[in-house]
């Protein structure tokens, strides 16, 4: 059900009522389960969309009336998707002899492989910004609001995301 | 302008972000510097293929993930608050009505109020007394198992099985009997000993819908699962099945202690490595006891008749001695109840409404694991008492 406008989700979701919260997940979830799938990869999009929105019922009632749900759901998926690369790394780090290689990818262009692979190898905040403005078409100004920073430096990390990943790239390309 | 500083805007022009002013300044820039002009082609082309990438790899959900989201989401919500508009006039109305009614009958509850936790009460002492019956029935029937088996060694496939699955059961009850078992000199206690022998790490790893899953049962009976991005660790099959069903589900773990599946693959024990991880998880369930008679009856049988019939035989005696429990009969005082209650106020009334409710809640959660735990345990003195028939 999408007739919800953005005033009465809020008021439902503050009431704590079901179909409110229903309806939350009914109108974003394909949206942070995109986001979630370029940040974490395709087998953990649809843990680390449960999880944003798990913490999003924890968190409404800190739920400021002049932001955007959209955006603050944006701002919880990186503070879930932080999480999930704290918890992946300590995994990576955990001496498993066993650990196992990743399932074949799918077969697409090489360059396009090539900068999905070099976008796991940027630091978190250049990636998230990236994948936030490509992939969602997000605003400058609501970027900043989601990752709490001025917008000047969601321009600067953008432009330093692309330089990198494009030396990266090249790097890669080079025999 | 420096041209550096134009690179840098060149990003914001290209993502429709630059303000009007700096556009013009960027655009004057662009008409006379071929460098820029050369950065701007080679950028946007950049663009292009960045966007291409991140966004074109995305596969949207499916149905059942955003279900399966929206159903975890509601099962989260707590309870709805009271606004605090609300609450003051509640609490308004409570006032007045409170003064309404203490006028008339000063703080005594009412007589169906009393009624109420009257009823309570000989629930909750029903559960108590029910629950020690069926504890002395386990006790007795666990006493008699091993007495029947004392006198074998823990090397005897049906003493250890007795011997493990009677300790766990007493323990799930909530007793501890190593201690006075050991002091007797009881077979529990030399197999627990002998049981230090070490399980053998059971492993199993699979490929489901394109993720590779590991399954792994330790010597020291925890199960950990790596999945790509992270893993869980659990105790035993029970815990791991119960605190990561969905995880289960969706790559299709399941099994028993000693005994792992992941889709149609399957890893295994042999039983008396499955008994020794029993021993260390403590899980003896209905499962574990019947691979433990079936495993002794194969051994035991001539023939595949003989054996259908053993079988059958021990089914149809634990059916029957199921039938055969004792009952009990709570000695409820129930005038005496009703003479204390009547002289609590409605605040005392209520507080002690909340607390027997609590109570029989925990209490019937145990009646019920002890009436599975006496079936486990009849059904073990039955096994024995066949098994020193057999010897």
């Amino acid at each position: 059900m999408n007739t919800w406008s953005e005033s009465e989700l809020v008021a439902g979701c503050r009431e704590g009522r079901r179909e409110a919260f229903d309806a939350l997940v009914t109108v974003h979830y394909d949206r942070i389960h995109r986001l979630a799938w370029s940040l974490a990869g395709a087998e953990a999009a649809a843990d680390l969309a449960q999880e944003t929105f798990l913490a999003a019922v924890k968190a409404f009632p800190r739920f400021r009336a002049d932001a955007q749900l959209s955006t603050w759901l944006v701002s919880i998926l990186r503070n879930q998707y932080s999480l999930f690369l704290r918890g992946l790394r300590k995994w990576k780090a955990a001496p498993l002899s066993d650990r196992l290689p990743a399932p074949e990818p799918r077969p697409i262009e090489r360059e396009v492989r090539e900068i999905l692979d070099r976008v796991k190898d940027l630091p978190e905040e250049l990636r998230t910004t990236l994948v936030l403005f490509h992939v969602d078409g997000m605003k400058y100004a609501d970027i900043a609001r989601a990752m709490e920073c001025p917008v000047g430096t969601v321009r600067s990390r953008l432009f330093e995301a692309r330089e990198r990943l494009k030396r990266l790239v090249s790097k890669a390309d080079r025999p | 302008m420096t041209c550096r500083e134009i690179r840098e805007a060149l990003d914001a022009l290209l993502d429709g972000e630059l303000d009007a002013g700096e556009e013009l300044t960027v655009r004057d820039h662009l008409d006379w510097c071929r460098g820029c002009v050369q950065d701007y082609n080679d950028l946007r082309e950049w663009h292009g293929s960045l966007a291409d990438a991140l966004a074109g790899e995305v596969v949207g959900p499916t149905t059942a993930e955003r279900r399966r989201t929206a159903d975890a989401v509601i099962a989260a919500i707590r309870p709805r608050t009271v606004p605090m508009s609300r609450l003051a006039a509640l609490v308004a109305i409570g006032l007045s009505v409170g003064i309404v009614a203490s006028a008339v009958s000063l703080s005594r509850p009412p007589g169906d109020q009393v009624a109420r936790v009257v009823e309570r009460i000989r629930e909750r002492q029903s559960h108590d007394a029910q629950l020690r019956a069926v504890s002395a029935e386990i006790e007795r029937d666990l006493g008699e198992a091993r007495k029947v088996i004392a006198a074998r060694g823990p090397e005897d496939p049906a003493a250890r099985s007795v011997a493990i699955g009677s300790l766990n059961i007493a323990r799930r009850l909530g007793a501890d009997p190593l201690e006075e078992l050991r002091r007797n000199g009881d077979l529990a206690a030399t197999v627990l000993n002998a049981g230090a022998a070490p399980a053998g790490c059971i492993s199993i790893t699979r490929t489901v819908d394109g993720a590779t899953i590991s399954v792994t049962q330790g010597t020291d009976g925890r199960i950990r699962v790596s999945v790509p991005g992270y893993q869980v660790e659990a105790r035993n099959m029970k815990e791991l099945l119960s605190d990561h069903d969905e995880l289960c589900r969706r790559y299709r773990i399941s099994g028993s202690d000693g005994f792992l599946t992941v889709g149609d693959s399957a890893a295994g024990a042999d039983w008396k490595g499955r008994l020794n991880l029993l021993l260390r998880t403590g899980a003896w369930d209905e499962q574990a006891q019947w691979d433990a008679y079936r495993d002794w009856a194969a051994a035991k049988a001539v023939d595949a008749k003989e054996f259908e019939h053993r079988i059958r035989s021990y089914q149809e005696r634990c059916r029957d001695s199921a039938k055969k429990t004792a009952s009990a009969a709570p000695a409820v005082n129930v005038e005496a109840v009703l003479r204390e209650v009547k002289t609590l106020t409605r605040g005392e009334l209520k507080r002690t409404q909340e607390r027997i409710e609590s109570e029989t809640k925990k209490l019937e959660a145990r009646l019920q694991e002890a009436r599975e735990l006496r079936e486990r345990a009849r059904g073990l003195r039955l096994f024995a008492e066949e098994a020193g028939r057999d010897r």
